[in-house]
């Protein structure tokens, strides 16, 4: 009967004992911009541990008013920018968010982002976990290929 | 020997739509190209704001311009694109930056100052002006030059709106032909290769 209720225990508290390492968060950084500008973005690679699909639901920061998640698309030649309720991440797979595609959107700057310095970025995610994550203030140069 | 003659005969006739098919199609395509060349005719030349005063197009000097419709609150396109110039900027001589004016275009002049615009551009390369008009004119002028733009809301954004646009760059002379466009890439290998091509380097 106890072994019952141990195992229970373990059951209900195990994917929060687990839930920081389901999603790695990756080479996280945030674009430079210049004074006076109001917005910026956020970069990364999310990657799922977990053999479920886990999404990222909602980004904090402290430097910006708002903090929103966002995607790119083309048509037709015709960019456009659209706030996303949630960026999935595939299970035991990973998502990318890069230039041109996803990404955290900082709205209202409180505060100029400026390349060598770090930001924190608190983000949440669908089975209930959060991270916080340090990252740097990078110019993004452009052709992803130098990233790596 | 007869039966031959007739498969060949066959054959011959049947080759024919399938020739007069190919010459058809290189007639189109040859056709098109000669259209594209005299349609290619956008652009023009025009007089726009800046943070240091109008600024003339046809003015300049002889220079090959870059031009680039955008907005400073694009977070992410309208960057890249800028950074993509600047690096391709920076990989020409020193002697080529005289011959050449890189040129941002606001289309939300609503929200671009000329003063943001000015530090927006000089940000990425100091060979980069940012400019901007009243709504209507940037509209009249984009519709020449064939760029396409519209304001987007977003739903529950505190962006508010976001503008939707095409993201091309037109190297035009001094009289605002366009001499070649270049689109939307994450790499400045094609940019640079058109101005390489343009200012004969
Ligand atoms: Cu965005």
């Amino acid at each position: 009967m106890k072994k019952w209720v141990m195992s229970l225990l373990l059951m209900l508290t195990a994917p929060f004992a687990l839930a920081g390492q389901v999603v790695d968060v990756m080479h996280p950084y945030a674009r430079a911009v210049p004074a006076g500008q109001e917005n910026s973005a956020i970069f990364m690679m999310l990657k799922n541990n977990s053999a479920r699909p886990v999404s990222l639901i909602k980004a904090q920061s402290s430097v910006a008013e708002t903090v929103e998640l966002h995607t790119h698309m083309v048509h037709d030649g015709v960019m456009m920018m659209r706030q996303v309720p949630e960026i999935q991440i595939p299970g035991n797979g990973s998502v990318k968010l890069q230039p041109g595609g996803f990404h955290v959107m900082l709205i209202g700057l409180k505060q100029q982002l400026k390349e060598g310095e770090k930001i924190r970025v608190k983000l949440h995610f669908s089975n209930g976990s959060m991270s916080t994550v340090e990252l740097p203030v990078k110019k993004v140069q452009m052709g992803m290929k130098h990233q790596h | 020997m007869d039966s031959f003659k007739k498969h060949f005969l066959k054959a011959l006739v049947m080759l024919i739509p399938a020739v007069a098919l190919v010459a058809g199609m290189e007639y189109y395509q040859k056709q098109q190209m000669e259209q594209g060349q005299t349609s290619a005719q956008i652009g023009g030349t025009f007089v726009l704001q800046s943070a240091d005063g109008p600024f003339d197009l046809s003015q300049q000097g002889d220079k090959l311009n870059v031009i680039y419709f955008g907005y400073t609150q694009c977070p992410d396109i309208c960057p890249t694109s800028l950074s993509v110039m600047a690096h391709a900027f920076k990989q020409l001589p020193e002697e080529a930056m005289s011959r050449l004016q890189g040129i941002l275009i606001s289309v939300d002049p609503e929200r671009d100052t000329l003063e943001h615009l000015k530090n927006y551009t000089e940000f990425f390369h100091s060979n980069i002006v940012g400019l901007t008009d009243t709504p209507e004119n940037i509209k009249a002028l984009a519709a020449r030059y064939g760029a396409f733009y519209r304001k987007a809301e977003i739903a529950g954004s505190a962006m508010g709106y976001a503008v939707d646009h095409t993201s091309i760059f037109y190297l035009t002379n001094s009289q605002g032909q366009v001499v070649e466009t270049v689109s939307h890439s994450a790499s400045p290998d094609d940019l640079l290769a058109a101005l390489k091509r343009q200012l004969k380097l």
